[in-house]
């Protein structure tokens, strides 16, 4: 039974996960720098803002939406927190402030989406550009510097590893549970499979879509905790386009569809550390950041294609059953 | 066009219209500026480029699909034309600018071919798919120009797009004319249909024995043509190529097509709304600049601008 388990879970996941090993081992043979232990964690270090972000993402996919907005979130709730924490506000009560700053934007998007009956895509472009310009304006387009010691430290700082693993760990064994033992899991990804069973199942489908939006904004703030940390400014443009693409496609490396229906948690952590790990082999080897852009694109395309091949075979081998 | 539509032609567009006309009273009574031909023309090039990609993006979004990789393609499109009058003998010869300007359009229609391809005969989706060529080529615009401006063009391309001719800027009559092929496309061609019928059910068209994959190819091929004449003047107007050149712009022309009123989900397709979009986003821009509002405001009131109409128009379809 165990073993069964292992191997199912092995043969769904064997392509990333050989697709990390083999760039892992590339990029090792090839550089002496790449297996150190600064360089590893550096990568896990890069891995946690685009992992938090998908962390919330992969749920808004598995109900067939998408936020193009998370990014932006993360510009503005950096700057607003920035701000409240310059206005003397404890640090605690900043944080949750901008935690605060950030369930308002997923629920303004979640409800305009439930209730206006609105693409997701259309809505959150939108919101991406408000909440940019709300950042650009509060922040009047200047980056916003000093905050205390605690904040910092608890957010970027060093316990034997840097302090924002440790909390990517638990926001993804949050995920993780959240997506497979909770019924808010179950419904995401029901309204994804099919709506209009969801609705007939008695599936608050507006309630479900909200919470959905509201955790990603959330997720986005407290990236933005971490990011601003790491940087020790608030920059209005942070997020601008690698953080929210790449909190798009390592869910989608990872093997959940843009079409909805799944969540795989696991697979998204894999996408994240692919991204991660080429960023970092790439600035070893000093390639032009030119080319990273180059080297990323390809590997999304490339990551999808073998999705869509394999889904075509298991979708040819479960027909073959019926038959 | 008028007839087939099954509202009244009014009706239907009704508030775009009436968005557009009530901003250009407001401005040109609020702002001195407005009415002067000067800055008609700087709407009018802005709008233009716009919306010669919009054209393409409607029919792509029409038939349930989407283009990401079109400011990406602009960019392209720009530095190897640049490349290529910079680098080849005689290249302010006339036939040397015309070849120029065909291997731009041919770029551009490679790379619309590219996602086609990707898309149809390996299943990707398209967002995925026109997401991971938008790095791709915006990374070869970057390599390919080492990440520099590259000036110095012949005169005959700068003069292709530069100019009027009978006092309307060369590149909104551009513009006009693939908006009004665009409109016929749509309303009275087969691939205009087709693009329809792909988007609605596809399964369906697949089913009646049509042949899906060419005529997606053939779609995205034009958006991406269009693309390339949009990268064309862009670099003829500014008299540069930028490697960064055409970030966004695909978010602007996606957004002018749903605001026109084209479902996002394919089927259901408007070209008039879409020319309605463009000139409604053109002017907001514009009266930005002219009243002189904080660059750092503009994001967020067209943002809202957006998400108003978008939740305007989906009232007025129910």
């Amino acid at each position: 039974m165990k073993t069964g388990y292992v191997f199912t879970f092995l043969r769904k996941h064997w392509g990333i996960i050989a697709t990390l090993v083999g760039i892992s081992l590339f990029f090792g043979l090839s550089s002496q720098y790449f297996f150190t232990f600064y360089n590893l964690l550096n990568i896990l270090n890069h891995t946690t803002i685009t992992l938090i972000l998908a962390m919330g993402m992969v749920f808004v996919l598995a109900s067939g939406g998408i936020d193009l907005s998370v990014g932006s979130t993360l510009g503005f709730t950096g700057v607003a927190t920035a701000l409240i924490l310059k206005a003397g506000t404890p640090p605690l009560l900043a944080a949750l402030c901008g935690i605060g700053i950030g369930a308002l934007i997923g629920a303004v998007n979640g409800t305009i989406i439930a209730k206006f009956h609105l693409q997701p895509f259309i809505v959150t472009l939108g919101m991406l550009s408000i909440v940019r310009g709300l950042a650009l304006v509060f922040s009047n387009g200047k980056p916003i510097y000093g905050f205390p010691g605690i904040f910092t430290t608890f957010f970027a700082g060093h316990v034997g590893i840097p302090t924002n693993i440790y909390l990517t760990i638990a926001i993804v064994a949050f995920g993780s549970i959240v997506a497979n033992k909770t019924r808010f899991g179950l419904y995401a990804k029901s309204i994804g499979g099919s709506e209009a069973s969801a609705h007939i199942c008695g599936v608050n489908i507006p309630l479900i879509v909200i919470l959905i939006y509201v955790q990603s904004g959330i997720f986005a703030s407290i990236t933005s905790f971490i990011y601003m940390s790491m940087m020790d400014a608030a920059e209005p443009l942070a997020g601008l386009l690698t953080e929210w693409l790449e909190a798009i496609a390592a869910p989608i490396i990872g093997g959940n569809s843009l079409s909805g229906g799944i969540i795989t948690i696991f697979g998204t952590i894999i996408g994240a550390l692919i991204l991660a790990t080429v960023r970092s082999g790439l600035n070893i080897f000093g390639v032009q950041p030119f080319y990273q852009q180059l080297f990323i694109g390809l590997i999304i395309i490339i990551s999808v294609i073998a999705d869509s091949i394999r889904q075509r075979r298991s979708r040819l081998s479960r027909e073959r059953v019926v038959t | 066009m008028f007839a087939r539509s099954r509202s009244p032609f009014f009706h239907s567009y009704l508030g775009l219209i009436g968005a557009v006309v009530a901003i250009s009273v407001y401005l040109s009574i609020a702002s001195p500026y407005f009415l002067k031909v000067a800055n008609f023309v700087n709407i009018g090039n802005q709008i233009a480029i716009n919306l010669i990609i919009a054209v393409g993006m409607t029919l792509i979004i029409t038939s349930g699909g989407i283009d990401l990789s079109v400011g990406s393609n602009v960019a392209l499109t720009g530095i190897l034309v640049a490349l290529f009058y910079l680098k080849m003998p005689a290249s302010s010869t006339v036939p040397m600018v015309i070849l120029g300007m065909i291997l731009g359009l041919a770029t551009g229609t490679a790379i619309g071919i590219i996602n086609g391809l990707i898309i149809n005969t390996l299943g990707v989706p398209p967002f995925i798919a026109t997401l991971g060529t938008m790095g791709v080529m915006r990374g070869l615009a970057l390599i390919a120009s080492n990440g520099r401006v590259l000036y110095g063009m012949p005169k005959g391309f700068e003069s292709t797009f530069a100019g009027f001719i009978g006092g309307i800027p060369k590149p909104v009559i551009v513009a006009v004319v693939i908006a009004i092929i665009g409109v016929f496309i749509l309303g009275r061609t087969t691939l205009g249909r087709y693009a329809k019928a792909i988007g609605g059910n596809e399964r369906c068209v697949r089913v009646c024995g049509i042949n899906i994959e060419r005529h997606k190819i053939t779609i995205y091929a034009i958006g991406g043509c269009l693309a390339s004449i949009s990268g064309l003047a862009l670099t003829s107007m500014m008299n540069a190529a930028e490697p960064i050149a055409g970030n966004f712009y695909e978010l602007d022309a996606i957004a002018v097509v749903v605001m026109g009123g084209t479902n996002l989900m394919g089927g259901k397709g408007t070209m008039i709304g879409t020319i309605l979009g463009a000139l409604l986003l053109g002017i907001v821009r514009n009266g930005l600049n002219i009243m002189k509002v904080p660059a750092n405001y503009h994001q967020l009131l067209v943002g809202i601008i957006i998400l108003v109409a978008v939740i305007i128009g989906s009232k007025r379809s129910r």
